[in-house]
C-alpha cells in the first residue's frame, strides 16, 4: 500500500458555525497534510476547515489576536477526550486521524444563541456529559 | 414609491422591518444570525448594500455583508488586528491594561468620496477596545487606523459600563476627509485627514467622575450625531449632560435645560429641520429606566435648552425599559419617521416627527440598534 500524504478527518461543527458557512450536515470532512510520523494535531484540522470554509476564520481560533488558540466557548472533543484545554497543539487519537470517529467541535455549554426548531434538534447538541450545549 | 427599512440589531439576532411610506403596516423579518448584533448599517449610496455586526462568544465577531437589503447575507472579514498591541489603556480601576478585540460596536460604510486604499467598496468599524478599522472592500480585510489610538491621550482611556467602546463614526459630508469618532469613556476626536491623525475636541464638557474640572480626555459620550447640511453643529447625549457645538466640535455648551434628567444614551436629528434633536431621558446612571416609569422622547425645536415631552401612543406607567445610545433613528420622508427600540424589545415609531407613536413590533429581544433607511 502507498503511503498516505493526508488524512481524510471527519469534523461534527456545531449548528451556529454550520448555519455560518451555509452547511447542512453536522458533519464535514476534510483532508490534513499528513506529515512524516502520522501526527495530526486539532491545530492542522482548524487550519483545513479554515482552507475550506474562510468563513470560519476567526471563529475556531482567534484571528486577530495571533493567539493560537481554542477559542473561549468551543470545546473540542476526541471520542470522551477532552481536547479543549490541550488547545491547537492537541494530538488526534488514532481513530480520529484515520477517519473511524469524528472529531466533535462544540459550542461551550454557554456562550450564544443556538435557535433550534425542535426537540430532536436540541437533543443532536447534547454535550458530552450529557447537558445541553445551548442556552 | 418611497419606503423605509429599520435595521434592528438585538441581544439574539438582527431583523429587517420594511413597510411603505405610510409607515402603518411593517413586515418584519428575522430573526437573522442567531447572534448578538449590535449594529447594522446601510450605504448611503445604495441602500442594498448593508453590513452587520455579529458577536457571539461561541464564534466571536463576524460582519455580514448583504447586497440585497438584507434578503441575503454572507460572512466577509472578521480579522481585527490592532497595530500596535503593545500599548495600554486605563481599566475601571485607573490600572493600565492592554488593549483587546472584543466586538464591533458600529459599522459605517464611507461615503463614495471617502479616500481609502485601493479605492474599493470602504467601511470602517468602531470597536472595543476602542479602536476605528477601515476596509476597502467592502468588509472583507480590515486594517486599524492607529494614529487614534497612538494620541498620546489614550493612556488615559477608561471604560464604561459597557466596555472601551468606539460607538460612533460621523463622516463630513462637505469635508471628504474629515470624520469624527466618539469613545466611552475618553470622548469626540476629530481628523481632518481621513483618518491619519486626530484632536480630542472635548472642550466645554464635564467629567463629574473626574477630579479635574476640564481633562482632555475621559469622557462618557454616549452619542454624537450632526445634520447632514449642517455638519459643523453637532449634538450629544453625555453621561450627565446634553450638549452642543457649533463650530465642529472646538467648544460645547449644555443644552440640557428643561430636560427631566440629564442622563440617557441616543440622539437624533431631525432630517429637514436641523434644530429640531430628540433624545430618551433616564433617570440616571444608576437607574436606567425613564423618570416615573413612563417612557418619553423630548424634543427640541431650537437646538436644545427647550425641550418638550412626547407621549401620544408611549406607555406612560410602569415602563422600566432603556433606550441605548445607537437605537433611535430617524428616516427622511415627510413628515419625517423617528424610531427606537428598547431593552423590553419594543420598536417604536412616529410618521409624524414624533407627535403620535406606534408599536412596531413589541416583543423583540433587547434592542441593541436601530437604523433606518429611506428607500426609493
Amino acid at each position: 500500500m502507498p503511503p498516505r500524504h493526508s488524512a481524510r478527518i471527519h469534523v461534527h461543527l456545531p449548528g451556529h458555525l454550520r448555519r455560518l458557512v451555509g452547511l447542512a450536515s453536522t458533519v464535514v470532512t476534510v483532508d490534513v497534510p499528513l506529515p512524516i510520523g502520522g501526527v495530526v494535531t486539532v491545530g492542522d484540522v482548524v487550519a483545513a476547515l479554515e482552507r475550506v470554509y474562510p468563513a470560519l476564520r476567526g471563529t475556531l481560533r482567534d484571528a486577530g489576536s495571533g493567539v493560537r488558540r481554542v477559542r473561549p466557548h468551543i470545546r473540542v472533543f476526541a471520542g470522551s477526550e477532552d481536547l479543549t484545554t490541550s488547545g491547537l497543539s492537541a494530538v488526534l487519537p488514532p481513530a480520529v486521524r484515520d477517519g473511524l470517529e469524528p472529531l466533535r467541535i462544540l459550542g461551550a455549554i454557554a456562550g450564544g444563541a443556538q435557535p433550534t426548531r425542535t426537540r430532536g434538534r436540541r437533543s443532536a447538541q447534547r454535550a458530552p456529559d450529557g447537558g445541553p450545549a445551548w442556552r | 414609491m418611497q419606503g423605509v427599512r429599520l435595521l434592528v440589531g438585538t441581544r439574539k439576532g438582527g431583523f429587517v422591518l420594511t413597510s411603505d411610506e405610510t409607515r402603518g403596516r411593517w413586515d418584519v423579518r428575522g430573526p437573522l444570525f442567531g447572534a448578538e448584533v449590535y449594529h447594522m448599517q446601510g450605504s448611503s449610496s445604495d441602500p442594498d448594500r448593508v453590513y452587520a455586526a455579529i458577536c457571539s462568544s461561541w464564534s466571536g465577531v463576524v460582519i455580514q455583508r448583504s447586497g440585497d437589503g438584507g434578503r441575503s447575507w454572507h460572512p466577509v472579514g472578521n480579522e481585527f488586528a490592532y497595530a500596535d498591541g503593545s500599548t495600554t489603556h486605563q481599566d475601571f480601576s485607573g490600572e493600565q491594561q492592554p488593549w483587546k478585540f472584543r466586538r464591533v460596536w458600529h459599522i459605517e460604510p464611507a461615503p463614495d468620496d471617502w479616500p481609502v486604499p485601493g479605492g474599493g467598496e470602504a467601511v470602517v468599524a468602531g470597536a472595543e477596545d476602542a479602536a476605528l478599522f477601515v476596509s476597502g472592500d467592502g468588509g472583507t480585510s480590515w486594517t486599524e487606523l492607529s494614529a487614534l489610538r497612538k494620541h498620546p491621550s489614550h493612556l488615559r482611556w477608561m471604560p464604561g459600563a459597557g466596555g472601551l467602546c468606539l460607538h460612533t463614526i460621523l463622516f463630513d459630508p462637505m469635508r471628504p476627509q474629515r470624520l469624527y469618532v466618539a469613545i466611552s469613556a475618553a470622548g469626540v476626536f476629530r481628523s481632518d485627514d481621513a483618518g491619519a491623525s486626530w484632536r480630542p475636541m472635548n472642550r466645554g464638557l464635564s467629567a463629574k467622575y473626574l477630579p479635574e474640572e476640564q481633562p482632555e480626555v475621559g469622557y462618557c459620550v454616549h452619542k454624537v450625531t450632526m445634520h447632514p447640511d449642517r455638519p459643523n453643529v453637532l449634538f450629544m447625549q453625555k453621561h450627565y449632560g446634553v450638549y452642543r457645538s457649533d463650530d465642529a466640535g472646538e467648544s460645547w455648551r449644555d443644552v440640557s435645560g428643561d430636560l427631566p434628567s440629564n442622563f440617557g444614551f441616543p440622539i437624533a436629528v431631525h432630517p429637514h429641520e436641523p434644530d429640531t434633536v430628540y433624545v430618551v431621558p433616564i433617570a440616571s446612571d444608576e437607574e436606567h429606566y425613564p423618570p416615573e416609569g413612563a417612557l418619553r422622547v423630548y424634543r427640541s425645536r431650537d437646538g436644545g435648552g427647550n425641550w418638550e415631552p412626547l407621549t401620544r401612543g408611549l406607555p406612560d406607567q410602569h415602563c422600566y425599559v432603556n433606550v441605548l445610545r445607537d437605537a433611535m433613528a430617524t428616516d427622511r420622508l415627510d413628515p419625517c419617521g423617528v424610531y427606537f427600540g428598547t431593552t423590553g424589545g419594543q420598536v417604536y415609531g412616529s410618521s409624524d416627527g414624533g407627535e403620535t407613536w406606534n408599536l412596531i413590533v413589541g416583543y423583540l429581544p433587547a434592542v441593541l440598534s436601530v437604523e433606518a433607511q429611506t428607500l426609493g
